[in-house]
């Protein structure tokens, strides 16, 4: 502790004797000694890519990407976030052409770094042709849409 | 429904039904950890009774039964209490 204390104030000393003062290792207090800052990731995450296919892996991500799916096919969606929350909300809204709800999927994560979160619809007597599409909200804001055909 | 098909009498289409549609979710990223219920222990002292505990604890002695039924290892009658028990009091 004491040892600590010490090499973080040299630290300081040393910066500030370089009039160099690093905001971000004084935001964080955590210096080195090295003057190098380390910022804890706050807890925030933030949606990336969504992608479409009829088909995903293990890892949550869609293996066989496409916007044109059959009526019987199962339509998965592939959501990447990155960064750490204890709780994030992601809701997909599908829709059909005329503005009907066709389905609407919510699941609470609490991400610990990159991740997939996969969103599914079937239809057991198939999707009507047309235009669809999917958006996507994190904590009630829209994070993307996907356009998609049924043929 | 288009002006010929008011004109002559046509039938507006059929809205697809998605009544049947399964859908659902699942992530890389664990769920959310569930929050522990809040507990406090109450030791029990002369005169006590649960109705009395539960009225201090929760403003309203019918609530009895909740510290009863937290307690149901510790208390075999709900009539007899003894003095320096430890009671579980849930979060009502």
């Amino acid at each position: 502790m004491t040892r600590r204390y010490w090499t973080a104030a040299a630290c300081a000393l040393t910066l500030l004797t370089a009039g160099a003062c690093n905001r971000d290792a004084r935001d964080t207090g955590a210096g080195t000694g090295t003057g190098t800052a380390t910022t804890t990731p706050a807890n925030t995450v933030s949606a990336g890519e969504i992608r479409l296919g009829n088909a995903i892996g293990a890892d949550k991500r869609v293996t066989n990407e496409s916007d044109d799916f059959r009526p019987t096919e199962t339509i998965y969606a592939s959501v990447a976030t990155t960064g750490i929350a204890p709780n994030a909300n992601l809701v997909a809204r599908w829709t059909y052409q005329d503005g009907q709800v066709v389905s609407t999927d919510s699941i609470t994560i609490a991400p610990n770094s990159a991740e997939y979160t996969e969103f599914h619809i079937s239809n057991p007597g198939g999707f009507p042709a047309g235009d669809y599409k999917l958006e996507v909200f994190m904590n009630g804001q829209s994070v993307g849409t996907k356009d998609f055909d049924v043929e | 429904m288009g002006l010929l098909d008011k004109l002559f009498g046509g039938k507006e289409k059929p809205r697809a039904d998605f009544s049947k549609v399964q859908s659902g979710a699942s992530s890389t990223a664990p769920a959310p950890a569930a929050p522990t219920a809040s507990k406090r222990t109450y030791t029990v002292v002369s005169g006590d009774s649960l109705s009395k505990i539960a009225k201090r604890e929760y403003g309203d002695a019918q609530k009895w039964t909740i510290i009863y039924e937290a307690n149901r290892d510790k208390i075999s009658n709900p009539d007899l209490i003894h003095p320096g028990q430890v009671l579980t009091i849930p979060s009502a």
